[in-house]
């Protein structure tokens, strides 16, 4: 009796896991073209040689791939930057913290509206730099959004990543610093120093860590890129969704084949999380 | 009550820390579970409220098996080391909880728990967070909750080593007061041996999971089982030697004792021993023997002295209005009337 | 001397770029609150040129439908956030108290819809929940951001769970209450702040959700998500502001009422004691 209690209490998170397996399992099942009530039945790697062949696809890819990893390690980079000046300020509670943990409640879809409103070529920026004098029309303005180099979505994750980022660091470097990085000043460190050699290389985990997860997610979300990304090339998720909403249920597979490299890829992601788990626990046991 | 264990045997991730415990506590007698830490005391109160499942064996309550039963249907109460005090409640409110969850009605409640507060001198402080008391109230609120619980039996887990000296003194004292009041069986887990000469009708001594001696304090001080236990409570001057005919040998001393014959070690324990200078007269044969000091650790009104000679090291105290130093040559006398012999 | 005029210069650097960061994650706000009651604001004005209720009108005035479609969402993502607050502490008790075979595969399966891509997720389940019949449901929709709340409040409720941990409620166990009267006076009141954080956190997670709520509901389950995206893709600024202003806003009600109703309870609860 006692033995099944763990097993009652898992159930549910066990029934809603086996669908979202299932969800996953379906993907990869109709990316090698095996859909019968299409009359598709035959296993075949066609769509994945096709799709990783298509100029069109190939630069979805890169986009995604771009878009990710430029506005992942900028939020990481600026994230420990804010992080650090907070800490640094004594003000890693109260106010300040609340204030940066808005934009983590605030969805893409009107983060996106915010981006927009300001950096649009008829946003406040441009009219602001108009009013300064600085550009002489708005369309002197560089086109920001919409645009194939992707920086109104980069700005967009920025807004929402960078405070996941100090949310996620600052306790604990809140914490290193106050014990361990006092010692190394005590030591004859120099903030910058103790900062440097102590404090940033042990909040290095919970860094990698953040940025894993920001980048798994924005390589595979749908919203931002919708919203404010333009016509070509276009996001993964979006040329996904276009392709399985296509009237020929025949692009299906398609997009069943770039879902499935959106899921390797995450799972790459997977196997460095766990590593970081792992690596993790190896040092608090030594 | 009484409480029986019979075999109880308990397992933590595969490991064995209690082995085959067998433990009998009379009605209305305070038991002190004596031992190292690590030994498994705390896993056996815990084992004895329902708290852990015992991997075989059975615990008995007034002649029960009551080894299936929830914790919660026991009348086992403990009083934890870390006194589990519940934070989001006053101190009214924690010693309230254990009358409240027996459904007694308001009235009823409000004044038993007055009379508790009272019982341990807390008035005043009803409604107070238990987040501003000090570590002596804490204690006395934990164990005025333990007793609004009404415990057939009391169950207390080293309540007392976090207090300074002179705290735990006053708290020794309260405890033992209110147990007589009360009449309740109890079990006292301790390490520190003064505590349970002090407060037990009997000590149980344990280690490593299993229970070596149980016995009224005087009895296991004045024969321990083995020389751990008189270690454990101690310890003093081991000789090695034998018995042989109803005499016991070693190459320090030999004196009659009425023990079978074979292999001993005879326990003289500091104040067993006395210091004699050589310009005295020794008395006794065992005493001509000449012991070398080596080391003189002054104590306030005592000095301890170690001594060496025929490859034995001794060590006694002194008054500390002594002349001797290190260097120095002395006899020693031994006090036969204080000898323990433990059996190898 | 000089030493020290260096470290007020960094001081100061410091304070300029934090007042930065501040401004930056506040000033986009308040321009979709004055967006949101502008009337004309065109090239180059810096301020709106007239001012119009216009966009509130559209969202309190009743003909848009926008507020039962608001209400229907909130209650939608209530649900959700209960749910995943109660499987969310009963995993956690299971991954905390006890050990058991697959515990390590569990734990790390919790996790996976937070790296997994939510769009990946959405497209493969769609088709099985149209043969489970879950499709364009309204309970689908809920299982689907079940799914994706689910990792968070496991998150913050293990957090919680392992810090408290057993010691508070074996103390009440054996001072005689049952294991009922354990969870009501002890284990829930403990466990408070992460049962509201992880409702709170469970709540905003449904109630973003934009594509999966919009494949797996296919139009028929309309969120107040699903219902704003085509304002803010329209160009109409006013309405798209004033949309997510209310989007906010609700949200932050949300969690007030949230917070103020479970504490008032567990207040109350506790002057039962004596009152």
């Amino acid at each position: 009796m006692r033995k099944a209690v763990p097993y009652i209490l898992l159930l549910p998170v066990m029934l809603l896991t086996l669908i979202f397996i299932g969800g996953i399992v379906n993907v990869i099942i109709q990316s090698l073209g095996i859909i019968p009530s299409l009359g598709l039945y035959k296993p075949t790697l066609s769509y994945y040689q096709e799709v990783l062949s298509r100029p069109d696809f190939l630069s979805s890819i890169a986009f995604s791939l771009y878009i990710s990893f430029v506005s992942s390690l900028l939020a990481a980079i600026l994230g420990v930057l804010v992080c650090a000046l907070l800490v640094g300020n004594g003000l890693a509670k109260g106010k300040i913290m609340q204030i940066t943990k808005i934009p983590i409640v605030i969805p893409h879809t009107v983060v996106a509206l915010l981006i927009i409103n300001i950096f649009s070529q008829s946003g406040l920026l441009p009219r602001l730099l108009y009013a300064l004098g600085l550009i002489s029309a708005q369309e002197s303005f560089p086109s920001l959004l919409f645009a194939p180099n992707g920086i109104g979505i980069i700005l967009a994750y920025l807004w929402k990543e960078i405070p996941f980022v100090v949310f996620f660091v600052i306790s604990i470097m809140a914490n290193i610093s106050t014990t361990l990085g006092e010692a190394a000043q005590n030591l004859g460190a120099s903030p910058g120093q103790s900062f440097r050699y102590v404090i940033l290389p042990l909040c290095m985990p919970a860094v990698k860590n953040a940025f894993l997860i920001i980048f798994a997610f924005s390589l595979g979300a749908y919203d931002l890129p919708f919203l404010l990304g333009a016509t070509a090339p276009k996001a993964l998720p979006v040329q996904a969704f276009i392709e399985y909403t296509h009237p020929d249920l025949l692009h299906r597979p398609y997009a069943m084949a770039l879902n499935s490299i959106m899921f390797f890829i995450s799972l790459i992601i997977v196997v460095f999380y766990y590593r970081l788990l792992q690596g993790n626990l190896k040092k608090i046991e030594r | 009550m009484e409480l029986i264990l019979g075999n109880l045997s308990v397992a933590i991730d595969n490991k064995l820390i209690l082995d085959s415990i067998n433990l009998k506590v009379k009605k209305g007698e305070l038991l002190a579970l004596l031992g190292p830490s690590g030994c498994g005391k705390s896993t056996l109160l815990k084992t004895i409220a329902g708290l852990l499942p015992p991997a075989s064996g059975y615990v008995m309550l007034n002649g029960k098996d009551a080894t299936d039963l929830p914790p919660n249907q026991r009348g086992v109460v403990i009083v934890f080391q870390d006194l589990r005090l519940f934070p989001n409640m006053t101190v009214e409110e924690n010693i309230a909880f254990p009358l409240k969850v027996r459904g007694i009605p308001k009235g009823e409640r409000l004044e038993k728990v007055h009379n508790f507060i009272a019982g341990v001198q807390l008035q005043g402080l009803e409604k107070r967070k238990v987040t501003e008391l000090s570590g002596g109230q804490l204690q006395r609120v934990a164990l005025a909750r333990a007793l609004a619980a009404e415990p057939k039996i009391l169950l207390l887990d080293e309540p007392f080593s976090s207090l300074d000296e002179n705290l735990r003194r006053d708290m020794r004292r309260l405890v033992m007061d209110l147990r007589r009041r009360y009449g309740i069986t109890t079990v006292l887990v301790t390490h520190d041996r003064q505590e349970a000469f002090m407060m037990a009708d009997r000590i149980a001594i344990m280690f490593s999971g299993k229970i070596v001696q149980c016995d009224t304090p005087k009895n296991i001080y004045h024969a321990p089982a083995t020389k751990a236990v008189a270690d454990f409570l101690g310890g003093g001057n081991y000789i090695q030697g034998t018995v042989k005919n109803g005499q016991f040998l070693s190459n320090i001393i030999n004196f009659p004792v009425s023990k079978p014959d074979g292999q001993y070690t005879a326990l003289f324990r500091v104040p067993a021993l006395k210091a004699l200078s050589p310009a005295e007269n020794p008395q006794g044969e065992q005493t001509k023997q000449i012991f070398q000091i080596t080391d003189l650790y002054y104590l306030g009104d005592q000095t301890e002295i170690i001594a060496e000679g025929s490859g034995q090291q001794l060590k006694l105290n002194i008054s500390s209005d002594h002349s001797l130093s290190i260097g120095d040559k002395i006899h020693i006398d031994f006090d036969l009337s204080q000898v323990v012999l433990i059996e190898e | 001397m000089k030493r020290t005029m260096h470290i007020d210069r960094l001081g100061i650097i410091s304070k300029i770029l934090l007042i930065g960061f501040i401004f930056s994650i506040l000033s986009p706000l308040v321009v979709i609150v004055v967006w949101s009651l502008a009337g004309r604001w065109a090239w180059p004005h810096l301020l709106p040129e007239n001012f119009s209720l216009r966009g509130m009108q559209e969202l309190f005035g009743g003909y848009s439908g926008a507020m039962e479609t608001l209400f229907f969402s909130i209650g939608l993502s209530l649900v959700v956030a209960l749910l995943a607050v109660i499987i969310g502490t009963m995993t956690a008790r299971a991954l905390v108290f006890y050990d058991f075979y697959g515990k390590r595969v569990i734990d790390l399966s919790t996790f996976l819809p937070i790296i997994i891509p939510g769009t990946v997720f959405a497209m493969g389940i769609n088709v099985i929940f149209i043969e489970m019949g879950l499709s364009d449901s309204v309970a689908g929709v809920i299982v689907a951001h079940l799914i994706c709340s689910l990792p968070y409040a496991i998150k913050i409720m293990t957090d919680i769970t392992q810090a408290f941990g057993r010691k508070l409620e074996e103390q009440a166990a054996v001072l005689g209450a049952s294991f009922r009267q354990t969870m009501a006076f002890i284990t829930l009141p403990s466990l408070l702040p992460g049962l509201i954080a992880s409702g709170c956190m469970a709540y905003i997670v449904s109630f973003s959700q934009y594509f999966l709520t919009l494949i797996i509901g296919g139009g028929t389950v309309m969120t107040f998500s699903v219902k704003m995206v085509p304002y803010l893709q329209s160009g109409d600024r006013t309405l798209a502001s004033a949309y997510s202003l209310v989007f906010v806003c609700s949200t932050l009600l949300v969690f007030i009422i949230f917070e103020k109703t479970i504490k008032k309870f567990y207040r109350d609860e506790s002057r039962y004691y004596f009152a």
